[in-house]
């Protein structure tokens, strides 16, 4: 393995100690990210590349460049800052399946080919859901299973595309990728289901909210993001994608203004932001792939605060229902001074970096042409954070009064810790916006923050919560918290698919039964006395699979043997 | 309280918008006057009024993936 993997090595020996160490875990999984850092420092630089001999085969494992290396010092952050977070916490499966999720999130933007990402992409996959698995909770058992058939799909769909691409003489480093062969859409595919488009989303709201405590808040920093990272590698430009984006961003507003369960309400919000990015990678041009990456590295900080806070008011409160909540504002006065600095971020608001980055982002797409109402869906986003973090996070779960009294404390040391950092950072990247210039891969020069859109954002965040205001004391607000379910794209696989499969199975039964009572080919006659017929046997399923495996262990040799 | 707040939040409307006419971006779509005001009361009505019909629609009783 080359040298330029050591920050992924790093992570990998850190999860392979905190595995064993049951008792240190916790301090492993603080220094490693700290470690691997360094390593990132001295080994990786703009132009750092490696090739790895496998067999016969030369995988271009390392290619670096500026916009690489945004996304592994973010993941490096991220990994870090969750590890503070989690510091009382005491699973060693937990933090070591943390550590190898954020190496294996580390090596896949750091991949030179579509195969050193695969391999990567799959390890996410079988790292994080540990994560999931980690609450030991029936529900996070059974979400555990749909998000790692997402995410396992996500990699064969990959891996298809690649071999589609491969043969036909498609290079297969990281690079544009046109969708003019069934290799390309299949590529799309992957991608997609990692970044969460319309209709393959699913596994997001349904894993991330119950997640353990510190697996929601590293979830959310990375394995959406790798999705980001790859899009805007491969598909920069597909016009495509802004369509897609758009309606990304717009199909979980329901969902985001309405559910009660609060984590589900920032795993949706999740999307609406990643489908922003989406569209600015449809964008393509330098302007929106800088807001992109800009605003990947804000969206991760400003939804792990949330996602630490509702972790937070969780152990506290025991919940995170809106409507079981309310009024741990005066009880946790450290959490919600954050979440407030959070809800701010998410509303875009000047003064937080989220602000620059949405704002180039928007730049980017603004410069893209699109068209006035396009434009102005897009923009309009960030007032509908108003009401999705401001209205339903903060007041629901602070500021109002609730219907039974809420005993909480406020949270311990170092969670307040890890929110104040992101807090800080937040604001520092808000009042001195020229810091985040680093932060742009493609160096374009456009200035976001200007006094005239400043006070747009004002105008538009102001004027949304006016109108909303005004709704509401008309009833015609949000309808009321409570404990339902909202039926989404879900409902498909969940009980329509399982609905017809049983229907289908009734149907084949009866066909079979039907069949079989004509086809009695071969008379046996057991020593029992009673009479078989070959058709009716039980199947040798467990003969059938050491038959199937021979065969592939055969084709394998064979494989090998010709190359 | 809430005549009070839709007061403050009129007279901050009022004063915000009244600016926002006189400093405009230079180009862009959004450098027509009012472009943001708008934007946000036909945006925010639009949805809210969607969100609760969707609500309707979709709304299930709280047990409907138990089965699973």
């Amino acid at each position: 393995m080359p040298i330029e993997l050591l920050p992924v090595g790093i992570f990998w020996l850190g999860a392979l100690l905190a595995a064993m160490r049951h008792d240190s875990a916790r301090w492993i999984a603080l220094i490693t990210p700290i470690i691997a850092a360094l390593a990132s420092v001295t080994v990786l630089a703009p132009g750092v590349g490696a090739d790895w001999q496998v067999m016969n085969y030369t995988l271009a494992a390392v290619r670096v460049d500026e916009m690489s290396l945004v996304f592994v010092g973010l993941f490096h952050l991220a990994g870090l800052l969750a590890a503070i977070y989690a510091l009382e916490l005491s699973d060693r499966a937990q933090a070591s399946a943390m550590l190898a999720y954020v190496g294996s999130g580390v090596g896949a933007v750091l991949a030179g080919d579509l195969v050193m990402l695969w391999l990567f992409w799959e390890m996410l996959a079988l790292t994080s859901v540990v994560l999931v698995w980690a609450r030991r909770t029936p529900e996070a058992t059974a979400a555990g299973i749909r998000y790692l058939v997402f995410n396992v799909v996500s990699g064969v769909t990959l891996l298809a595309g690649i071999a589609w691409l491969a043969t036909s003489g498609h290079d297969l480093a990281i690079g544009p990728i046109m969708l003019d062969s069934p290799g390309g859409w299949l590529v799309l595919a992957a991608f997609g289901i990692k970044c969460g488009f319309p209709l393959l989303h699913n596994w997001i709201p349904d894993a991330y909210p119950r997640a353990s405590l510190t697996g929601s808040v590293i979830l959310v920093a990375i394995t959406t993001k790798v999705g980001v990272y790859a899009l805007a590698r491969a598909f920069a430009g597909e016009e495509l994608l802004m369509v897609i984006g758009t309606v990304m961003a717009l199909w979980p507003l329901v969902y985001v203004l309405v559910e009660d369960d609060l984590r589900r309400v920032l795993a949706y919000s999740l999307m609406v932001q990643i489908g922003l990015m989406v569209a600015g990678i449809g964008a393509g041009n330098e302007i929106a792939l800088d807001g992109v990456s800009l605003h990947v590295v804000m969206d991760v900080l400003f939804k792990m605060l949330l996602f630490m806070a509702l972790g937070a008011v969780l152990v506290q409160a025991g919940t995170v229902r809106a409507s079981q909540l309310g009024g741990l504002g005066r009880k946790m006065p450290w959490t919600m001074g954050f979440v407030i600095v959070g809800v701010l971020a998410n509303s875009a608001m000047p003064g937080t970096g989220a602000f620059v980055s949405k704002k180039l982002l928007l730049g980017g797409i603004e410069y893209a042409d699109v068209g006035a109402v396009w434009y102005a869906i897009l923009a309009s986003l960030s007032a509908l954070g108003v009401l999705y973090a401001g209205v339903r996070v903060l007041y629901e779960a602070f500021l109002r009064q609730p219907e039974t009294p809420v005993e909480a404390r406020d949270a311990s040391f170092p969670m307040c810790l890890a929110m104040g950092m992101i807090a800080a950072l937040l604001l520092v990247a808000g009042l001195f916006p020229w810091l985040t210039d680093a932060l742009r891969p493609f160096g374009s020069d456009y200035q976001p923050v200007k006094l005239a859109k400043i006070l747009d954002q004002f105008q538009l965040l102001l004027f949304a919560l006016l109108t909303y205001v005004v709704l509401a004391g008309r009833g015609l607000g949000l309808p009321a918290s409570g404990r339902r379910t909202l039926l989404d794209a879900e409902w498909l696989y969940r009980k329509l698919i399982p609905a017809l499969a049983r229907e289908a199975m009734t149907l084949l039964s009866k066909i079979s039964a039907g069949v079989g009572n004509r086809l009695r080919i071969t008379e046996r006659r057991p020593g029992n006395g009673r009479v078989a017929y070959s058709l009716a046997r039980g199947w040798p399923t467990g003969s059938m699979a050491f038959w199937t495996m021979v065969l592939l262990v055969a084709l394998l040799f064979a494989g090998i043997w010709r190359s | 309280m809430k005549d009070r707040l839709i007061r403050y939040l009129l007279v901050a409307a009022v004063v915000l918008g009244g600016v926002g006419l006189f400093i405009r971006p230079e180009s862009g779509v959004d450098r027509m006057p009012g472009f943001y005001p708008l934007t946000a009361v036909v945006i925010i009505t639009l949805v809210v009024l969607a969100v609760r019909a969707l609500t309707r629609l979709l709304e299930r009783p709280e047990d409907e993936y138990d089965a699973d």
